[in-house]
């Protein structure tokens, strides 16, 4: 398999995703996109492992490494911080704080009570959704990296 | 660190998408260390050096702000 294919490959596949993601939505059911996902993060490994060429170019696994390393960075952090919050929410009595009006306000919104409708106000929410953002995260310190390391590619001969 | 790739590639008169193929890197990588805008691993250095059959240091030159 050429390499331009794998990328048309991994187009369709990612394409795939989102409307099996909303098909997902739309049913209420989360096993289509979870299942699908797998599916085609099995499909891109396997495709991968077939591409024919491949250049291990040190720029882009430098690169790559810098743009993993600090979204680690930032996710352990934020995500940290808040599994911290929802420790004190959740355990506030145990430490004798309940009587703060901050402390009684979280505790009458129970992390384990979910709205429906209004999935922001859920702190697990929030925090899914912290971790699908490490997606958008690594593409950016990716284009940030490339532009930084001069990935522009000016024609110079 | 300074570098004179591009001198070198003048001389033997090939270009950067060449040298890169010559090398196994992507042609963006030869722009960003002509530009000294990445500096390369000891072994790509190497590699560059022999590739024009000179020593690495007549190719890359460490300035002082590069110890430091």
């Amino acid at each position: 398999m050429k390499q331009n294919s794998f990328y048309i490959l991994t187009g369709l596949v990612v394409t795939a995703l989102v409307g099996i993601f909303w098909l997902s939505l739309e049913w209420n059911n989360a096993l289509p996109i979870q299942i699908g996902f797998i599916i085609g993060v099995i499909i891109l490994y396997m495709a991968r492992s077939r591409v024919v060429g491949i250049i291990a170019d040190e720029r882009s696994i430098a690169i790559s490494r810098k743009a993993a390393f600090h979204t680690l960075e930032i996710l352990w952090v934020v995500f940290f911080t808040f599994s911290l919050g929802f420790i004190v929410w959740t355990s506030s009595k145990f430490f004798g704080l309940e009587r703060t009006p901050t402390f009684r306000y979280m505790r009458e919104h129970n992390p384990m009570d979910m709205v429906f409708g209004r999935p922001f106000l859920n702190p697990g929410f929030i925090q899914l959704l912290f971790l699908c953002m490490i997606i958008f995260l690594y593409v950016g310190f990716k284009f940030y990296y490339e532009r930084k390391y001069g990935g522009e590619d000016t024609d110079e001969e | 660190m300074k570098n004179s790739i591009k001198v070198f590639r003048a001389k033997a008169n090939i270009t950067q998408e060449q040298l890169a193929t010559a090398l196994g890197v992507y042609r963006q990588t030869i722009i960003a260390i002509e530009k000294s805008k990445y500096v390369p691993s000891l072994t790509l250095a190497f590699k560059i050096a022999r590739h024009f059959n000179v020593n690495v240091e007549e190719i890359f030159e460490c300035e002082e702000s590069d110890l430091k």
